[in-house]
């Protein structure tokens, strides 16, 4: 399943699911932060699994594509 | 990627002090000497014994320790020395975020997923910041 992890400045991340039905784009989300914990990453989730469609859901936009 | 694509969306982070743990001296002080030294090639950086870099530039003297950056100026020039630091907090803040994403980009890597790594500007919010993004097939 594909996703998107956006690293911001600080520290920050938002993670994107892209795909699949919404209990596995809810497992995913586990998984991908337990991964990160268990390779010594302790990120901590500082909002719910939201449905993206949900109103109100803040989140960040790509502004222009620059590829490396 | 359209927005639109997205089924779910959860924040995170870590803490300063993570951050501040990613930042050894030797890195410290290799981005000081390429920052310091792009506009004074006599601009001096070492990684001191007991822990810390410590840089001269013109006369400014550089102090880092544990993630803070301090500039003292031999000539009472606060203002020049203010600015010097803010801007090489920045450069120190910027390392910290770049080391960061290849932390969670090793990460998700070892999982065995596809990872492509780009550099995206984003708004979040108000404001436009420069984003790591990794795009990955688990």
């Amino acid at each position: 399943m594909q996703g998107r992890v956006f690293i911001l400045p600080g520290g920050k991340i938002q993670l994107f699911v892209d795909e699949g039905t919404e209990d596995e784009a809810r497992a995913l989300t586990r998984k991908v932060f337990a991964k990160l914990r268990a390779a010594g990453i302790p990120v901590q989730q500082t909002s719910d699994i939201e449905l993206h469609r949900t109103p109100g859901v803040e989140h960040v936009h790509i502004h222009a594509e620059h590829q490396h | 990627m359209p927005c639109n694509l997205a089924v779910t969306i959860t924040k995170a982070a870590v803490t300063e002090e993570h951050l501040r743990k990613l930042l050894t001296d030797q890195l410290v002080a290799d981005v000081l000497t390429r920052a310091l030294q792009a506009n004074d090639k006599q601009a001096r950086v070492t990684v001191r014994g007991y822990g810390g870099v410590q840089a001269t530039v013109g006369f400014f003297t550089v102090q880092y320790a544990r993630g803070q950056i301090n500039v003292t100026s031999a000539r009472a020039d606060r203002a020049g020395a203010d600015a010097l630091a803010e801007e090489l907090r920045q450069l120190v803040a910027g390392l910290a975020d770049a080391l960061f994403a290849k932390q969670v980009e090793a990460a998700l890597r070892t999982t065995g997923a596809t990872v492509i790594a780009q550099q995206h500007m984003v708004t979040n919010g108000a404001a436009k910041q420069v984003a790591t993004v990794l795009n990955f097939d688990l």
